[in-house]
C-alpha cells in the first residue's frame, strides 16, 4: 500500500521533471521573454525614483524596496505558465477526453507540469531581474538566516496560483468563452494581489478585501517577506495560503467531478 | 489621385464593415468580449488612483493627465486592432507564406493584410477611450471629433510601427516573438507618464520607441492646443507610414511563396 503511494508520488515527480526538462531546452527563448521583464522594471525604477526621491516611502518601503519587491512579484506572475490556457481549449475542444482514460489525475498531471515549467522560468527571470534591479538601485538585504521561510511562502504561492488559474479554466465545462474570465482575474490580480504596490498602501476597506481574497497570498505576501521580513507577516502569510489551498482544492475538486460528467465521448 | 484615395477609403470601410458583421454574428461573445475589455481597461487605472492618493503630482503630470493619457493611448491601440488588426499576425503571415492570397488580389497587399482581421474586443479599448476622454475633459462636440482624429493618427502610428517591426520577418524569418516584444514596449511605455523618464530616455520614446507621438504629444495638444505641434503630429505620423510602406515592400522582393494550401479564414 505505502509502496503504490511512493510510486504514485514518484509518477507526478516525474512529470514536474520533464516539463522541467522541456523548458530548459528553451532557455535562450526564456531569456529572450526576460525583456519584458527588463522594460517593465526600467518604467518602474524610474517612477519610484521619481515618486520617492526624498527618501519617501510607500507602505514602508523606499524606492529600493518598492523595485526588489516588483522584482519578486514580477518574476511570479510572468513565471506562472499558461497551463490555463491549455485547459480551457482541451475541455473545449473535447480533447480532455484522451487525457481522462490515461493512468494520472488530471487534475495533478497539470500541477506536476505546472511546478516543472514554473521552476525554470522563475530561476530564469529572477535572475534577470534581480541583476537588473542590482546594477539600476542597488543591492536587497537579503534575510538569510530565514529564507527557508520565504522560499516555503513561495512555494505555496505557486499552488495558490495554479489552483486559482485551474479552478477559472474548468469553467470552460460550462461556457462558451472563458478567456474573458482571465483577462479580469489578470487584473484583480494587479490590484488584489498588489502586483505594481504593496496591498498596505490601499485604503483601509480595499486593503480588508484584499486580506481576505487568495490573490495577496500568490504574489504581495511572499514578496513583500523577502524585502522586508516580519515573523507576524509570516504566520499570516501562511495562514491564508493554507486555507486558501484548502478551500480552492475541494472547488477544484467538486468542479472537475460535476464537469467532467458533462463530457460525451463519440469515438472517432 | 483623388479617385484613387476614395477608393482606398471605400475598401478600407468595407472591410471593416464585413469584420464587425462576421464579429457580430455570435452576439453574446461579442458584446461580453466589449464589456470585459471595457471592466479590463478601467482596473488598469487602479494603480495610479492608489499613486495618487499618496502624491498631489508627478513631475507636473495629475490624475487627469493620466485619464487623457490612457483615453489616448486605448483608443489609439483600438484604431489599430478595428481598422488594421492584420498588423499584429504580419510576422506570422509573411513566415508562413500566407502573402500568396494577398498577392494574386488586385488591390494594395500591405494594405489589403491591414485591413483583413479586426479585434472584436478592442470595441470595449474604444469605448473605454471615448468614456475616460468624457470624464477627464468634459468635452464639445467639436472637441470629441478633434480627439477621434487625435487617436487615429496615434493608432497609425502604432501600425506603422508594428509594420515595421513584424517585417523583420522578410529577412530574419519566423521573429514574431521579437516583433512582438517591440510593440509591447511601444504600449507600456505609452501608459506611463513622460514626466518619470530622463531625458536620455525622452530621446528614445520620441524616436526609435516613438511613445511620444502616440500618447505624449496628443495629450499635450488636448491640454494645450498648438498648430506647429499638430502639424508634428501628422508629419511624423505620415513619415512613419511610408517608411514602414517601403521597408515592407523592400522586404516584399525577398518573400518566397510556400505553395502552402491554406484557407484564409481568421485564427
Amino acid at each position: 500500500m505505502q509502496l503504490a503511494r511512493v510510486k504514485g508520488v514518484q509518477k507526478y515527480l516525474r512529470i514536474a521533471e520533464i516539463s522541467l526538462t522541456n523548458r530548459v531546452a528553451y532557455l535562450a527563448d526564456h531569456l529572450a521573454g526576460s525583456l519584458f521583464l527588463i522594460l517593465i522594471l526600467f518604467i518602474f525604477s524610474q517612477l519610484w525614483k521619481t515618486v520617492l526621491r526624498q527618501g519617501g516611502q510607500v507602505a514602508g518601503l523606499d524606492s529600493t524596496g518598492m523595485l526588489w519587491y516588483m522584482v519578486f512579484t514580477e518574476v511570479i506572475a510572468i513565471s506562472t505558465p499558461g497551463s490555463h490556457y491549455l485547459v480551457s481549449e482541451e475541455v473545449k475542444s473535447g480533447d480532455i477526453a484522451y487525457k481522462l482514460s490515461r493512468p494520472y489525475s488530471y487534475t495533478l498531471y497539470y500541477f506536476a507540469a505546472h511546478c516543472g515549467e514554473f521552476a525554470v522560468r522563475f530561476i530564469t527571470n529572477l535572475i534577470v531581474g534581480a541583476a537588473f534591479a542590482y546594477l539600476t538601485i542597488g543591492p536587497l538585504n537579503v534575510p538569510w538566516a530565514k529564507l527557508g521561510w520565504v522560499v516555503l511562502g513561495f512555494a505555496l504561492a505557486t499552488a495558490v496560483n495554479f489552483l486559482m488559474m485551474f479552478s477559472l479554466a474548468l469553467l470552460a465545462f460550462w461556457l462558451e468563452e472563458s478567456r474573458p474570465f482571465f483577462w479580469i482575474f489578470q487584473k484583480m490580480t494587479f490590484i488584489f494581489g498588489g502586483l505594481f504596490i504593496p496591498v498596505e498602501a490601499y485604503p483601509q476597506g480595499l486593503r480588508f478585501i484584499s486580506y481576505l481574497l487568495p490573490l495577496r497570498y500568490g504574489l504581495s505576501a511572499p514578496a513583500r517577506l523577502m524585502v522586508q521580513f516580519e515573523r507576524s507577516l509570516l504566520w499570516q502569510m501562511l495562514t491564508g495560503q493554507l486555507v486558501w489551498i484548502t478551500l480552492l482544492g475541494i472547488l477544484v475538486w467538486a468542479m472537475f467531478q460535476k464537469g467532467v460528467r458533462r463530457v460525451h465521448v463519440h469515438g472517432g | 489621385m483623388f479617385t484613387e484615395a476614395r477608393k482606398t477609403v471605400k475598401f478600407v470601410l468595407q472591410y471593416f464593415s464585413a469584420n464587425l458583421q462576421s464579429a457580430m454574428e455570435y452576439r453574446g461573445a461579442f458584446i461580453s468580449q466589449i464589456v470585459f475589455m471595457f471592466l479590463n481597461d478601467l482596473l488598469l487605472l487602479f494603480f495610479w488612483w492608489v499613486l495618487f492618493t499618496k502624491i498631489d503630482s508627478l513631475n507636473g503630470w495629475s490624475f487627469q493627465h493620466i485619464l487623457l493619457l490612457y483615453a489616448v493611448a486605448s483608443g489609439a491601440h483600438a484604431c489599430q486592432a478595428l481598422l488594421f488588426g492584420g498588423s499584429f499576425s504580419l510576422g506570422r503571415t509573411i513566415a508562413e507564406g500566407r502573402l500568396d492570397f494577398y498577392l494574386v488580389l488586385p488591390k494594395p497587399v500591405l494594405l489589403h493584410v491591414l485591413v483583413s482581421r479586426s479585434t472584436t474586443s478592442s470595441w470595449g479599448d474604444l469605448a473605454f477611450s471615448l468614456a475616460i476622454f468624457a470624464l477627464a475633459a468634459k468635452p464639445s462636440p467639436g472637441l470629441i471629433l478633434g480627439f477621434v482624429a487625435l487617436i487615429f493618427t496615434a493608432g497609425v502610428v502604432f501600425t506603422s510601427f508594428t509594420v515595421l517591426a513584424h517585417s523583420l520577418s522578410f529577412w530574419l524569418g519566423l521573429s514574431t516573438g521579437l516583433a512582438n516584444q517591440l510593440t509591447e514596449a511601444l504600449l507600456s511605455f505609452s501608459l506611463y507618464p513622460e514626466g518619470i523618464f530622463s531625458a536620455a530616455t525622452r530621446l528614445v520614446l520620441y524616436t526609435l520607441i516613438p511613445a511620444g507621438f502616440v500618447s505624449y504629444l496628443p495629450v499635450r495638444l488636448l491640454q494645450r492646443f498648438s498648430w506647429p505641434q499638430l502639424g508634428l503630429l501628422i508629419l511624423f505620423a505620415l513619415g512613419l507610414a511610408a517608411l514602414a510602406r517601403f521597408v515592407f515592400y523592400r522586404g516584399l522582393k525577398r518573400y518566397e511563396s510556400g505553395n502552402l494550401v491554406v484557407t484564409n479564414a481568421a485564427d
